[in-house]
């Protein structure tokens, strides 16, 4: 297992994310709008993320319904403008397509330029899946070259894959906004487990699956969420970083 | 490793009483790495979660149980009969079988 990483890299590619995000919708939605909220927390979680995307196929043609910044829908409009790069490519074959290193890329000559220009240099693209068909992909850009690690790449087949079921299944069981906030929620509660297993490995020097099943057998033990429990563990060490680690601080 | 019997996992999310996406959204929470169509296949057999995945799907289930008013009774991975806990001290909670899940 992995812990979830706390964040990811600070600056957007475009800078102004937030509001870049809110202001990229291309139709009012709730789908979009919870597409969206997906790709800030795939920016948030995936290790060297500095942009992310998701694409979609509509009307026969793929179009960015959420964007991180102004950059990655640039870079996702000059994919579908050359009919090349790991977006369209996933978009099209349901595959993940993964470039760890733009300057030495072969597979897609005429994009691969265009997004050197911008500095990128690492893309990882997870298609999105609508009953085992391709429909689009969750796209994820650095700056860094080989920047995701093995783990960063299940991470974002996890995210894509909860695209996928927006897209799939939007408004069967419950609201997409009421199936993003569960998203958060959950995603906050994987960083505080995250930052409990990293201080008993510190603390005890112990690895870090034993440091979860410590948490674990706490939780077995006396019945209490392994949430909880987490949230002890990092406050009992460093109060601060209970309120650090999310914008409205962790609920206890 | 424990033996399991195939789909144990999956009458124990029907007995927890969640849905597919309501126990993707806990197991997500609590550290797992499957996505929501690996976990449906975890709980139905036809894919073989890792020790630690089956471990965070059975904690899922098992936080679930307790909301219900009831104890742990999806077994993990690493039960050891009468282990002593190294978390604690304590010895673990005896486990009641699934019928007596609910309380």
């Amino acid at each position: 297992m992995i812990a979830a990483r706390s964040g990811g890299h600070q600056d957007g590619i475009g800078g102004g994310d937030s509001e870049a995000v809110a202001s990229l919708a291309s139709d009012s939605g709730v789908v979009d709008g919870a597409l969206r909220l997906v790709v800030a927390l795939a920016r948030a979680a995936v290790g060297g993320a500095d942009g992310v995307s998701v694409s979609l196929r509509r009307h026969g043609h793929l179009t960015t319904v959420a964007a991180s910044d102004r950059t990655i829908k640039e870079m996702d409009a000059s994919q579908y403008a050359t009919g090349q790069g790991p977006c369209v490519d996933a978009s099209l074959e349901g595959q993940r397509f993964y470039s760890e290193a733009l300057d030495v890329e072969q597979r897609w000559p005429s994009f691969t330029p265009r997004a050197r220009a911008l500095g990128i240099n690492a893309i990882l693209s997870s298609p999105l899946l609508a009953s085992e068909r391709p429909v689009g992909a969750l796209n994820i850009y650095s700056r860094s070259p080989s920047a995701f690690g093995p783990d960063d790449q299940q991470l974002a087949s996890v995210f894509a894959s909860e695209a996928s079921v927006i897209v799939a299944d939007a408004g069967v069981d419950v609201s997409d906004d009421q199936h993003a906030l569960g998203i958060r929620d959950a995603l906050r509660t994987r960083q505080i487990i995250a930052q409990a297993q990293g201080v008993l490995m510190e603390r005890e020097g112990i690895a870090e699956d034993i440091a979860y099943r410590r948490l674990r057998l706490f939780s077995q033990e006396t019945g209490r969420p392994l949430r909880d429990r987490a949230v002890e563990v990092v406050a009992s060490t460093a109060p601060s970083a209970i309120l650090a680690a999310g914008d409205d601080g962790w609920r206890v | 490793m424990t033996v399991r019997p195939r789909a144990t996992l999956e009458s124990y999310r029907q007995a927890a009483d969640l849905s597919g996406g309501e126990l993707w959204l806990r197991y997500f929470a609590l550290g797992g790495m499957g996505t929501a169509f690996q976990l449906e296949a975890f709980l139905h057999g036809a894919l073989t979660p890792t020790p630690h995945d089956h471990d965070v799907i059975a904690h899922a289930l098992n936080e679930r149980f307790v909301e219900l008013g009831g104890n742990h009774p999806v077994p993990y991975d690493d039960d050891e009969p009468h282990a002593q806990s190294e978390a604690t001290g304590h010895r673990r909670r005896p486990r009641l079988p699934p019928e007596s899940t609910l309380g």
